[in-house]
């Protein structure tokens, strides 16, 4: 029984049973492999240091496993080897999902070309495969926004990929091992429990697709979910709400894991949103200082901290966000064992209750 | 009330004053002096007394990672040595499974706002509440096309309470709380500490600077070209509720860096560009070649 196993002490930890305490985090501030003046530069690494160092610090029971930073995150540290299409140089095995990790953190750029220019007032206005973007009062009109591939960006001298990992194309896989089995084609020689996807529209509702794939056995992704698109300027970009950098992210990620390692993942993960200050970010809906409907908190623009989780029955992928605990994520018999259910939250930086996320 | 504002004890850990010869009248104030009362504008400090988030049943006292902790069998509530205190649920503790207290944000806004205020948060240091939505859904992954169309299901609000010292935001401040049906705490977390008198008139006098045509063209004219027409602001920024060392805190332009990724940057009244208030942790050594 999971949610038994998730409220065990680590001291309580049966005979036999695999437990994973390893922390993995791979950032990049340095961009100029792709812009050589350094303007596309971020502070990603401070996130991943702070995240790193408060988890692995003595006594906390998290140990170091990977940690990468600039041209030392290659885009292959996240392809799995086993999956067709993927090439010899694949090797999230020593990276990112190497086996014995519980947590990976990446921060990096990604991209928002899923935004379009296009004007909508309701989904109809939008091509198939588009969603119309709602928000809070605005103004300005919506755009629709495209299910397109997601990604990561690297920066490396070392690449096989052009620096870019398209985590929901298949050849990305996360979390396979003995306990998870075998079931989404790429082995048993995985071992993460828990992603965090720091990066640029690294999901858009309701694209669970755009994530999905990645899942082997991994319990939970967790990401930033930017929201709006709004008719702000001639650019795709102008009007797109988007991740912001944020120095203590991780600090803070940590230090509720800390404080109480018997309290939910998701929740850790929120609280983060509500603890960065509104002002890393423009507001909601008009991307402006002007914060009426809210914004902020780590987003410009509308948006939300998400989690999403698949697993072989509904109840266990409602478990894993809703219930699972930091020390839950240590423990391999908490691994997805299938995909059949999934279940997501959505955290957001505005009243996405009263104004859902698409119209 | 039980609260207890902040003393000039309290203030000795909580708010220093300037020392030394920094290399502008804008760098972060350190020293260890005690600051006199008149010298700093006053914080809040939430306390397990004034709260109505519950730890639960045969509650112990741990103190662990940076941490003082009431620990019980539903959750914790911990505080910092800085004065950051936070209630943490369990991740199956009862009141997490609780219908919302109410399915509107400006109400619940309202209810936390109240709380705080009657627990002793100075009201006129209230720049604003924003409520933040948690909404969701669950299904079968086959009808994934579903999952994308279902309206989603509110499943509980947090209010977070931004702060302000005479107009000047005050950043890495908050007052955040989740309220369930039964008008329980879930969750909260409260950072409000004392800022030094000095810097919020270094805040107020860098927004003047600004507003004045002359002195705010040549401020602006300082500034790298790559931020002309970025959007900015004046703010007071202290150290962040997980730093342990003591509080720093200061008053900057903020200015809104261009491109994806984005991020603040952040310049003193003399248009030089400041390094984090906080020194940032080093860089693993080492790495990895193909």
């Amino acid at each position: 029984m999971r949610a038994i196993a998730a409220a065990l002490a680590l001291a309580s930890l049966p005979r036999g049973a695999a437990a994973n305490s390893g922390i993995t985090v791979e950032t990049v501030n340095d961009y100029t492999w792709w812009v050589p003046d350094g303007s596309k530069n971020t502070i990603c690494n401070t996130e991943g240091n702070y995240f790193w160092n408060e988890m692995t610090a003595s006594g906390t029971g998290w140990t170091q496993l990977v940690h990468y930073v600039d041209n030392s995150v290659f885009d292959t540290d996240f392809y799995d080897p086993q999956r067709p299409g993927s090439l010899a140089q694949d090797n999230d095995t020593n990276n990112f999902d190497r086996a014995g990790n519980a947590i990976s953190f990446v921060c990096v750029h990604g991209s928002c070309d899923d935004c379009t220019t296009t004007s909508c007032s309701t989904g109809g206005n939008c091509p198939a495969g588009q969603e119309c973007m709602a928000n809070p009062p605005s103004a300005y009109s919506s755009r629709c926004a495209n299910l397109s591939p997601r990604r990561l960006v690297t920066s490396s001298s070392s690449n096989w990929h052009g620096n870019l990992v398209f985590y929901g194309d298949g050849r990305v896989k996360w979390g396979e091992d003995s306990a998870s089995g075998s079931w989404a084609g790429a082995g048993t020689n995985g071992g993460t429990n828990v992603v965090f996807l720091v990066n640029s529209c690294g999901l858009r509702p309701y694209f669970w697709a755009q994530q999905s794939p990645a899942f082997a056995g991994a319990h939970l992704i967790a990401s930033i979910m930017p929201v709006s698109n709004v008719a702000k300027g001639s650019s795709g970009l102008s009007g797109c709400a988007d991740a912001w950098n944020y120095d203590y992210r991780g600090f803070f990620l940590a230090a509720y894991a800390l404080a109480n390692p018997n309290s939910s993942i998701t929740s850790g993960w929120f609280s983060n949103l509500d603890v960065t200050p509104q002002a890393v970010g423009t507001s909601c809906p008009d991307l402006t200082t002007n914060y009426t409907y809210g914004g902020g908190h780590g987003i410009g623009g509308c948006g939300a901290y998400n989690v999403l989780s698949f697993d072989v029955t509904q109840s266990l992928a409602n478990w894993h966000v809703d219930s699972e605990s930091w020390l839950g994520a240590r423990f391999e018999w908490n691994d997805a064992t299938g995909n059949a259910y999934g279940r997501w939250a959505a955290h957001c930086n505005y009243d996405c209750y009263t104004y859902p996320f698409t119209k | 009330m039980n609260t207890e504002m902040i003393t000039a004890t309290a203030l000795v850990l909580a708010a220093f004053t300037a020392c030394g010869n920094p290399p502008d009248e804008l760098q972060a104030r350190e020293s260890r002096q005690p600051l006199a009362q008149a010298d700093i504008v006053q914080g809040y400090l939430h306390a397990l007394p004034a709260s109505k988030f519950v730890p639960g049943p045969s509650p112990g006292q741990v103190s662990e990672f940076g941490f003082q902790k009431t620990v019980g069998a539903f959750g914790v509530f911990a505080t910092r040595k800085n004065g950051w205190a936070l209630g943490l649920p369990n991740a199956d503790a009862p009141a997490t499974r609780r219908p919302p207290l109410v399915t509107n944000g400006e109400d619940h806004d309202k209810r936390v706002l109240s709380y705080f205020l009657g627990a002793g948060l100075p009201s006129e240091q209230v720049q604003r509440v924003n409520a933040h939505a948690t909404v969701g859904r669950a299904g079968a992954t086959e009808d994934l096309q579903g999952l994308q169309t279902a309206s989603p299901t509110l499943e509980w609000y947090s209010s977070v309470v931004s702060r302000s010292i005479q107009g000047v935001p005050v950043a890495e401040s908050f007052a955040v709380a989740r309220f369930n049906a039964d008008d329980e705490v879930v969750s909260e977390s409260v950072f409000w500490p004392a800022i030094p008198a000095s810097v919020v008139a270094d805040a107020v006098a860098l927004r003047a600077q600004l507003a004045d045509s002359l002195t705010g063209a040549q401020f602006r004219a300082k500034l790298p070209p790559v931020l002309a027409g970025e959007q900015a602001m004046v703010v007071i920024h202290h150290s962040p509720a997980p730093h342990d060392g003591v509080l720093l805190s200061r008053a900057s332009y903020d200015v809104f860096s261009p491109g994806g990724m984005r991020r603040i940057r952040h310049f003193d009244s003399g248009g030089h560009e400041l390094a984090p208030l906080v020194p940032v942790p080093p860089d693993p050594t080492g790495g990895k070649t193909k």
